[in-house]
């Protein structure tokens, strides 16, 4: 029985009709993602549009004498940040939230609606409002880095909280789940009122920033600040992936299979924590993408988190652009934060599979 | 090494506590290559435990388990999960795998380079359990006895990708496979736990049903209080006294016609639970030979 006999082969073989079609599913949503980014690069209320960029290229490179680096500023120091900031925040919070639907088994968890977003917000705004005061050397020693370090460590706090909750035999309860992030999130942002309170900063003035999120502020700091989070989050990726397979099945049988549970969980819970408080840290919170984006992908494609993770990357990231050229061009010249769209979108998304799953919870 | 083929399994002197009670006490039990060892004895007797204690889920408080006279705690996950499945007593799953993909996941272990497509394995491992039809169904979808046969063909499917060295036999830990299933199914199963063990696979089964294990099992360790109370072959456990002793209830051995023992619990007016046939049986037995 353990042996097939020799006329079974059952050697692994590529090529599977499965596995051709995920492979085209991926090469779509990939050129989505770039054709989104593209768009997004020529969308804005200045009206310039992409067919400048050979002249802002030429500008850049000295090759061509320009007109005053007016479109070369709006393309390069003012989009291109804020289109790459989105790429990212669309991405790393799908993701996320895939994977921490898995570790929690738990198809609701989103790193909006379990607090690890307002945890992450809660430590930004903490170190914009006490940073020079208390911590001058610290924030001046980290740079750019000092906010979504921070952020990193108010979403490793709250999801070391979430963990803790958790109980190895079964999955955790949804109301157990929400309720600690409803939890989190109203301690979190009643702390920010104060620090808001207590502090004159500009960044602080306007709270709404934070708690509906926001690419106003882009920047290329801001992408610099964020970056190692987006490396460290591709480089665990692929060793996450059969962790991740293996815990869907229950603690124990990942176990079986060869997962180092604890270990693999650990890895889960740091760099989940990192990509999330760097998204907080440069875009504030945006809700709801990391709950829409794997449900669609699994709706789709099933849990396979070899197709799970990248394909929720590339959509995350497209659904992202797309809502920030929204909030960008909707009320020109004024802007929409971020997060109004996404919740516009992915709340009563939400609400149906809150519905739908009924009793299940 | 004075012995140069160790023992697939040996557990010697294990024991497991939670809060003071002592949920595995003193165990050892040796388990050769080829073999199928079925573990009885009545609910609460530790047996699940000390099947975990063997899958290495729990740590031993006292005792050690040799894997090919390797400490277990010495092998890392992934490299022990080469040669070693387990099937659970029960596992729920929150997201809506196929069947296959589910037997998929059983050819998922690290340390096998990129992810690769095991659907044959896999196909192969769902024929094995009779289930090719459900392999496109959802697991959420399937009734019990099915979510069990898929299991158990993702241990199978887990075994079968993963080569175990030489030296290194293959090992399949089983906890109530039988549970919900009915007796033609029962049976299937423990012909392909059988076939595994005839493969030269180590197979440890919790087992329920006395006489199914009696009938299919090597050997069969009875435990009780955490305890193991005997260890034999069916002959040697399926007896009155030790099995009414063990469970507590009075029960009465017997062997088939060709002579495979089994038990029936004796009712309170003292006839079998089944009336007149064992009695008969038994007397036939004596008298016939074997078939």
């Amino acid at each position: 029985m353990l042996k097939p006999t020799p006329a079974e082969d059952l050697s692994a073989h590529a090529g599977s009709t499965h596995d051709r079609s995920r492979t085209r599913g991926l090469v779509a949503l990939g050129i989505a993602f770039l054709l989104t980014a593209f768009l997004s690069l020529s969308v804005g209320p200045s009206g310039i549009t992409l067919l400048s960029l050979p002249q802002v290229l030429g500008e850049v490179t000295g090759y061509s004498v320009g007109t005053g680096g007016h479109e070369a500023l709006v393309l390069l120091d003012i989009r291109l940040p804020r289109t790459l900031l989105a790429m990212y925040v669309g991405a790393a919070l799908a993701v996320s939230g895939a994977i921490m639907q898995g570790m929690f088994r738990n198809p609701l968890a989103d790193p909006g609606l379990i607090g690890v977003s307002s945890g992450a917000a809660l430590f930004a705004v903490g170190m914009i409002a006490f940073g020079d005061a208390y911590l001058p050397t610290l924030k001046a020693l980290l740079g750019v880095h000092a906010l979504p370090i921070a952020a990193f460590v108010g979403g490793l706090s709250a999801t070391l909280l979430l963990v803790s909750l958790t109980n190895g035999r079964r999955a955790i309860s949804t109301g157990t789940l929400l309720l600690a992030g409803v939890a989190l999130a109203a301690l979190a942002s009643a702390l920010m009122g104060v620090a808001a309170y207590l502090s004159d900063d500009r960044a602080l003035r306007d709270l709404t920033l934070w708690t509906l999120g926001s690419l106003a502020g882009a920047s290329w700091s801001k992408v610099i600040g964020a970056l190692p989070f987006a490396l460290v989050l591709g480089i665990f990726l692929p060793r996450m992936i059969r962790d991740l397979n293996g815990l869907l099945l229950g603690e124990a049988e990942a176990y079986h299979l060869g997962v180092n549970v604890q270990r693999a969980k650990m890895v889960i819970v740091f760099v989940t924590a990192g990509a999330v408080g760097a998204a907080v840290a440069v875009a504030g919170i945006v809700g709801f993408i990391g709950i829409v984006t794997p449900h669609i992908i699994r709706l789709v494609a099933g849990p396979d988190h070899r197709f799970l993770l990248p394909a929720s990357a590339l959509l995350g990231g497209t659904l992202a652009v797309g809502a920030d050229m929204v909030a960008r061009v909707a009320v020109a010249p004024a802007e929409l934060p971020l997060g109004i769209i996404t919740a516009l979108i992915g709340a009563p998304f939400f609400l149906h599979l809150v519905l739908r799953r009924g009793v299940h919870g | 090494m004075a012995n140069p083929t160790p023992p697939a399994i040996e557990a010697s002197g294990v024991r497991f506590e939670i809060g003071g009670k002592r949920l595995v006490d003193d165990v050892s039990l040796v388990i050769p290559p080829g073999r199928m060892v079925g573990i009885l004895g009545p609910n609460g007797a530790g047996k699940s435990t000390f099947l975990k204690l063997v899958t290495g889920e729990l740590k031993p408080a006292a005792g050690q388990i040799l894997f090919d006279g390797i400490p277990l705690g010495q092998t890392h996950p992934a490299l022990l999960a080469r040669r070693r499945a387990v099937v659970p007593q029960s596992s729920q799953l929150t997201f809506s795998f196929s069947a296959l993909e589910v037997v998929m996941l059983g050819a998922s272990v690290p340390g096998f380079g990129l992810p690769r497509d095991h659907s044959r394995a896999a196909e192969w491992a769902l024929d094995r359990v009779g289930l090719t039809y459900v392999a496109e169904r959802k697991y959420t979808d399937l009734s019990g006895g099915e979510r069990q046969r898929v299991h158990i063909a993702r241990a199978m499917c887990q075994l079968a990708t993963a080569p175990p060295s030489p030296g290194e036999t293959p090992l399949l830990l089983v906890d109530e496979p039988t549970s919900n299933l009915d007796i033609g199914h029962q049976r299937r199963v423990l012909e392909g736990l059988r076939e595994a063990a005839s493969d030269g696979a180590a197979v440890l089964a919790v087992l329920h049903d006395i006489n199914l294990a009696a009938g299919y099992c090597d050997s069969l360790a009875l435990m009780r209080d955490g305890r193991l109370v005997a260890h034999g072959t069916p002959e040697q456990i399926v007896r009155d006294d030790l099995l009414s002793h063990t469970y507590g209830c009075a029960l009465d051995a017997n062997q088939t016609p060709s002579r495979t023992p089994f038990v029936l619990p004796i009712t309170r007016d003292g006839s079998d639970a089944a009336s007149s046939p064992p009695r008969g049986i038994r007397q036939q037995a004596s008298e016939t030979t074997s078939r």
